[in-house]
């Protein structure tokens, strides 16, 4: 009973977050976001009537609407980068390139280790294992994300902190909750099957507040230093580092 | 086990980051405001509560050596812990000199639009290591107290005196350049209109 209450309230929440978009006029501006949101409503309520209707396909179909919503979460990250950097030029270029080091860095891991989830017996686990091995990359490209605008402080809207703290709640307690049922096996499946809808509609109520209301960022930046001043500005900055360590570390010399 | 211990360490680390990530902290813009504010910063810092006598003074043995020769212990102990006191707010406050100092560059920088990463990682790793520095000084005087290195003082005064003074000379640079930035800016609207 509590499962079909939290699928329900989930489906309503969801409805109320594209009904918003729809009158606020955001969905084009969050396209990335509510194709996942859409994406996740039409696979809660078709689950559901496969659910009533045909049983005995329901956890194939369960398995597939997950691999799906997994892989259209990686637009959540995609739509915070878009949204927080794009006014950044300079960092939205850094971190390109820092997005294909990690890229780099996951797919050498992956050919180092390639299928983890062989080693398991249980195919429910298999699949556990896989889920959280690919929410696991998401999260290192989101602390990417969140490293980086909360290490130069960038502006961000309170649309894009809403989804943020949504998105990250949600990845954060699906890794341990499936890294736990993967270790401790089917045992866990009943606590699993309430915590994880929970959390997501603890997300998607943060989603809900968050996009109520559209807020963007306020001013619009501007390339304030020429080439030149960036060289110099970080030249003195550099030099400043090295004094202030050179006498610090004379200082402590006795 | 270890797989279920780093995942676990793992997410735990990032609904952390996810928390201090909300957690609302002062912004450092960059504008022509900040410049001036870390201007006033600096000039308090230069007339006031860094020149090298206030500092040499504070580290001093002088005072120590008077009370150890004319007073009780009782007198002299809490002589030590007043100037260790001292000592550590004094370490604390050049911790938070730098770490303004970086805010302040990286609030400039983070408009420029040919950022290069090479050059920010090597100055994120200098700003650590300065910071870590600090840090280690502030725990050398709270295990050792405010004579644990003698020639502490001058040296002190020094340091102090070449962070305000560079940090001036990059304030006297960053200035012209918000103006410069301004002027693109009134530029670019008029273009608009």
């Amino acid at each position: 009973m509590l499962t079909l209450i939290l699928w329900w309230t989930g489906i309503f929440v969801e409805s109320m977050i594209l009904v918003r978009s729809v009158q606020l006029r955001t969905l084009p501006r969050f396209p990335f976001f509510f194709f996942y949101i859409a994406s996740v409503l039409c696979s809660d309520v078709l689950l559901y009537v496969v659910r009533v209707t045909h049983p005995s396909v329901y956890l194939t179909w369960t398995a597939r609407a997950e691999v799906l919503n997994i892989v259209l979460g990686y637009g959540i990250i995609l739509e915070i980068f878009r949204h927080v950097l794009s006014r950044y030029p300079g960092i939205d270029r850094m971190s390109q390139i820092l997005g294909l080091a990690i890229f780099a860095v996951v797919l050498a891991v992956t050919l180092l280790h390639p299928a983890s989830p062989i080693g398991f017996p249980d195919p429910s686990t298999r699949k556990v294992v896989a889920e959280r091995d690919f929410l696991a990359v998401q999260m290192v490209f989101f602390l990417a994300a969140i490293g980086i605008t909360r290490y130069y402080d960038l502006e961000v809207s309170r649309n894009i902190r809403g989804m943020i703290v949504g998105y990250g709640i949600w990845l954060g307690v699906t890794v341990i909750t499936l890294e736990l049922r993967a270790y401790f096996g089917p045992m866990l499946d009943t606590a699993w099957h309430y915590l994880l809808p929970l959390f997501y509609l603890i997300s998607l109520v943060q989603w809900l507040r968050s996009m109520w209301t559209y807020a963007p960022v306020r001013g619009t930046p501007f390339d304030r230093l020429v080439p030149s001043e960036y060289d110099l500005l970080a030249a003195k900055t550099s030099g400043i580092t090295d004094e202030v360590r050179a006498h610090l570390g004379r200082m402590a010399r006795p | 086990m270890m797989e279920l211990f780093l995942f676990v360490i793992f997410a735990v680390v990032f609904l952390a980051s996810i928390y201090l990530f909300v957690r609302p902290r002062a912004r450092v813009e960059g504008s022509a405001l900040d410049v001036l504010r870390a201007r006033e910063d600096l000039s308090v810092l230069q007339s006031g509560l860094l020149p090298a006598e206030i500092v040499e003074r504070i580290f001093a043995k002088a005072d120590y050596e008077f009370l150890l020769a004319e007073s009780t212990k009782e007198v002299q102990e809490l002589f030590l812990a007043e100037r260790k006191r001292l000592a550590l707010l004094w370490a604390g406050y050049l911790l938070q000199r730098i770490r303004n100092l970086q805010q302040f560059h990286l609030g400039s920088a983070r408009f420029y639009s040919r950022l290069r990463l090479g050059t920010e990682i090597r100055l994120a790793s200098e700003f650590f290591s300065l910071l870590w520095f600090c840090r280690a000084l502030q725990f050398v005087i709270y295990l050792r107290g405010p004579y644990a290195a003698p020639r502490m003082a001058g040296r002190v005064a020094a340091a102090a005196a070449t962070v305000c003074a560079t940090s001036e000379e990059v304030m006297n640079f960053l200035k012209p350049a918000q103006a410069g930035g301004l002027a693109k800016e009134s530029a670019r609207k008029l273009s608009v209109m």
